[in-house]
């Protein structure tokens, strides 16, 4: 009962700070707390913000490159990493270049701010986690592009059904 | 060099001799004269800093003009590789030769964008035509991936991507010589008159994923197009 007044108490103040670190923390579709890549991170915080009309103003998305993206979560993940909660590894593969890593410390904040967030937002972002988590990366812009093509005008790939 | 500008990238790290092996040391290598021009140099972080320091020590009315700058770039770039190699034949202190400084040179002559690559010896070499130049350690592979990309087609965005795309792939073949981080700068006519912009942190971010997009796109055309092996 707790929770869920703090829950309803926190609805006009979700931080994209939460959003970010509850995503991280959620399973994947391999059942744990998948690093993401910054393009699935991004889509994801898009998906969020076209399907949740709550937290729709909290990033501000527009077509680029690669489809819809948001500067503010390059910013997020900048001030994440600089406050030692996530932690990045480069590895040699196209595909995963610069995943995104809870630390300890990060596990621990992501835990507190998933507690701040709606259930229905939750489960969103865990919906989310296993979606983008079981696409490859071809297969996830096409789909995002099919659903949203406004936001794949300026996409240097051109979806095609 | 795309239809409407100029884009001049780099990697991030200079080789310096040293008494056991090359070291390496963070290092930036582009920079802009004035709003009208880009330049770049490769050798070791003292060739670079070399380079600079005499730019620097011009007034604005001796850096004006693409016949002016060409002439300065081949006098500095010839004059810094001289006493190297002339101290190299004396010494004979090592094996190999000393790392000599080139320069590259990205400006509008008018209205026209112009890439000068200002050589060892004082020689100089245009490169309008074919559209790209790169120099320096990574030279060859970064000729390998411009190579056959009509870079004179591309608007200035895509231009970015291919040669922030370029020097990353460079990066990550190059057994050594060649780290992080990446510089990317564009030149371009703005209202009739050029000017230079360095690309930000958080929009190379936005090219290094754009970069991973298309790998993903290229993986597809591969794969998807494969057709089973026949049996005879």
């Amino acid at each position: 009962m707790r929770i869920a007044n703090r829950r309803r108490g926190k609805l006009s103040k979700i931080q994209r700070r939460d959003l970010l670190m509850a995503l991280l923390l959620a399973k994947g579709a391999g059942g744990k707390s998948d690093p993401l890549d910054r393009i699935r991170i991004m889509k994801s915080l898009f998906l969020l913000s076209q399907e949740v009309p709550k937290i729709a103003g909290l990033f501000h998305f527009e077509p680029y490159l690669y489809g819809a993206i948001s500067f503010d979560v390059y910013t997020e993940l900048d001030e994440l990493e600089s406050a030692g909660l996530v932690t990045t590894t480069k590895e040699f593969s196209n595909e995963r270049w610069n995943r995104y890593f809870l630390t300890t410390k990060g596990t621990m904040g992501a835990r507190e701010a998933s507690k701040n967030l709606p259930k229905s937002i939750l489960s969103k972002i865990e919906s989310l986690k296993r979606y983008v988590t079981s696409k490859q990366t071809y297969e996830l812009l096409k789909e995002i592009y099919a659903k949203y093509p406004a936001f794949a005008k300026r996409s240097v790939i051109k979806v095609t059904s | 060099m795309g239809k409407d500008g100029i884009v001049v990238a780099s990697d991030g790290q200079s080789t310096e001799n040293a008494a056991g092996q090359p070291i390496r040391a963070v290092c930036e290598k582009i920079y802009s004269l004035g709003k009208g021009a880009l330049w770049g140099a490769s050798g070791d972080g003292g060739a670079i800093q070399e380079v600079k320091r005499q730019l620097d020590a011009l007034g604005p009315t001796e850096l004006q003009g693409h016949r002016t700058l060409c002439g300065l770039f081949t006098k500095i770039i010839f004059g810094i590789n001289k006493p190297r190699v002339e101290r190299f034949k004396a010494l004979r202190l090592q094996k190999s030769p000393p790392i000599l400084a080139k320069a590259l040179l990205a400006q509008y002559d008018g209205n026209s964008p112009c890439i000068v690559e200002f050589n060892y010896d004082g020689s100089t070499t245009g490169y309008e035509e074919l559209g790209y130049q790169a120099i320096g350690s990574g030279n060859i592979f970064a000729r390998a991936s411009l190579q056959g990309h009509q870079t004179r087609n591309l608007p200035l965005d895509r231009a970015e991507i291919l040669g922030y795309m370029t020097v990353q792939k460079a990066i990550e073949i190059a057994a050594y010589g060649l780290g992080y981080p990446i510089d990317v700068w564009t030149l371009s006519m703005k209202q009739r008159f050029p000017m230079v912009e360095r690309v930000t942190e958080q929009k190379k971010k936005a090219l290094s994923d754009t970069v991973a997009a298309i790998s993903s796109a290229q993986m597809e055309v591969l794969l998807s197009h494969h057709a089973p092996p026949v049996n005879t």
